[in-house]
């Protein structure tokens, strides 16, 4: 097996993996929205109720797909195409298990290894605001424009922000590659615990930045149901709707495996370093190869957990705070997040200076 | 690592996630009832009677934000290839240190022009 032939095997994996990911935390946030408001949520599909989103599924495969006379026709389709690439290929950028090896040769669990990938998957990202101003621009309907204008202004207004706090982490981890930052913050390396540590402030920027690219609630008002029906997506239907569903999902976890890659240590378990894991597995009875796989499996399910942390609060936020108002917004992202973003980069610069400059 | 090993997987990623779309598209296309006419494929407009173009025009904040947003990542484009360089250019010494803080007084100057001039505010009291 060669590095290319893993790398293009991890493609299918990680992809239906991502899939499968979007119903689960369906049922997380239809049940735990249920359980914040002491309702039931629904109970009735199938063992608790687990089985919903697939039937939500089979249903939404059979309904009839709406096209509004007025649309312009090829935009109208394509819009749900480019929702749903962005997140998908995002993933191919995180390191989602420590190195295994294979008789003695090592493997990364990263479907693409380059330098650049912190920035390729911002690049990569940024370009979901293009599927929403289509879809919002095709449909020719006024709540659909609304929307998606307010979409496009809400998730470049915080883009600044996020790229701001790039240019932080960049200075304070030395490095662009998401697998190095990584190794970075494992135990025994040279932060030897979670980048959060290193830069709080970024990370609470990030985060906040985070939910108003993703249209989470408290920032979800290109889709306000009270004011504007569905927003951007008010005419889409049957599959077409599922596809901008499924790339919303899907471009949360593509955030909460960001935020968990680049400031909760990504794979590492804590106090662990990834040789240290290795040789617990090894205590276990494995040995060689077969050791490395496990606690590669191990690692992955370490880097499972911190996602999912970060979806939970995604859902657990949403049933918690009230919608913002669209002053608000634009004001938050620019007056405030905006100004500390540069207050911390200049701090982060002069910090890094006085530890290893010269002068 | 070669180009192939890094291009070659992020174009099957990419044709992984673009079937994903196509076969949805495909699939709802056949599988669904299709009997598009009448009041069904006029814009929804809450049930009233569709009255004019949603081609309309727009207020003119959403261009200022965007504008706004050219201006400042193109700032943060320049950043960032010196953040990259970062551990060298500091070994430097002072003069990166000069140079950094006047590209960053211009930055932190335009963006209290911007609060101060009232561009950054959505609704004017």
């Amino acid at each position: 097996m060669t590095p290319l032939l893993w790398s293009l095997f991890l493609v299918p994996l990680v992809g239906v993996a991502v899939l499968t990911g979007v119903p689960v935390i369906l049922m997380v946030e239809r049940r735990g929205s249920a359980w914040l408001q002491r309702r039931t949520g629904p109970n009735r599909v199938g063992p608790f109720g687990l089985l919903q989103p697939m039937a939500d599924a089979i249903k939404m495969v059979f309904k009839e797909e709406n096209q509004p006379a007025r649309a312009s026709k090829f935009l109208f389709i394509f819009a749900p195409v480019l929702a749903i690439l962005p997140p998908i290929v995002g993933f191919s950028m995180i390191p989602i298990a420590q190195p295994f090896t294979i008789n003695g040769e090592s493997f990364a669990v990263q479907i693409v290894k380059s330098d650049l990938s912190f920035l390729f998957l911002l690049a990569i990202t940024s370009l979901h605001v293009f599927a929403v101003l289509i879809a919002g621009w095709a449909s020719n309907n006024k709540f659909s424009l609304m929307g998606a204008l307010r979409a496009g202004s809400q998730m470049i207004s915080y883009e600044v922000a996020i790229g701001l706090c790039l240019v932080s982490l960049v200075v304070s981890y030395g490095t662009l590659n998401l697998s190095e930052i990584v190794t970075l913050q494992g135990a025994g390396s040279r932060l030897a615990f979670w980048g959060f540590f290193m830069q709080p402030l970024v990370f609470l920027i990030m985060w906040v930045s985070v939910f108003a690219e993703c249209n989470r609630l408290p920032f979800d008002l290109p889709e306000g149901e009270t004011e504007l029906v569905a927003g951007y997506h008010t005419e889409y239907s049957g599959l077409k709707f599922g596809l901008f569903f499924l790339g919303e999902y899907a471009a949360m976890y593509l955030a909460s495996a960001l935020m968990a890659t680049v400031f909760l240590g990504g794979y590492n378990i804590p106090f662990v370093s990834p040789d240290q894991l290795v040789s617990f597995v090894e205590g276990l009875g494995l040995y060689g190869d077969q050791a490395t796989w496990v606690a590669s499996a191990l690692s992955a399910v370490s880097f499972a957990a911190k996602v999912f942390f970060f979806m939970f609060v995604f859902v657990w936020v949403r049933w918690t705070l009230p919608r913002f108002r669209y002053d608000q917004l634009v004001g938050l992202g620019w007056k405030v997040l905006l100004p500390l973003a540069t207050i911390n980069l200049i701090g982060t610069m002069i910090f890094s200076f006085l530890q290893k400059g010269a002068y | 690592m070669t180009g192939a090993e890094t291009l070659l997987p992020l174009l099957a990623m990419l044709g992984f996630a673009s079937l994903v779309a196509g076969g949805a598209l495909f699939v709802g296309r056949f599988l669904g009832p299709r009997n598009l006419e009448g009041v069904k494929i006029q814009p929804y407009e809450c049930g009233v009677t569709v009255s004019g173009n949603a081609r309309d025009k727009v207020s003119v904040k959403y261009y200022l934000i965007a504008i706004l947003f050219l201006l400042f990542d193109l700032e943060v484009a320049f950043l960032l290839p010196l953040a990259i360089a970062w551990d060298e250019m500091i070994a430097l010494g002072w003069i990166t240190m000069g140079l950094t803080g006047f590209f960053l007084f211009y930055f932190v100057l335009s963006l209290w022009f911007e609060y101060r001039s009232g561009a950054l505010e959505w609704e004017k009291s």
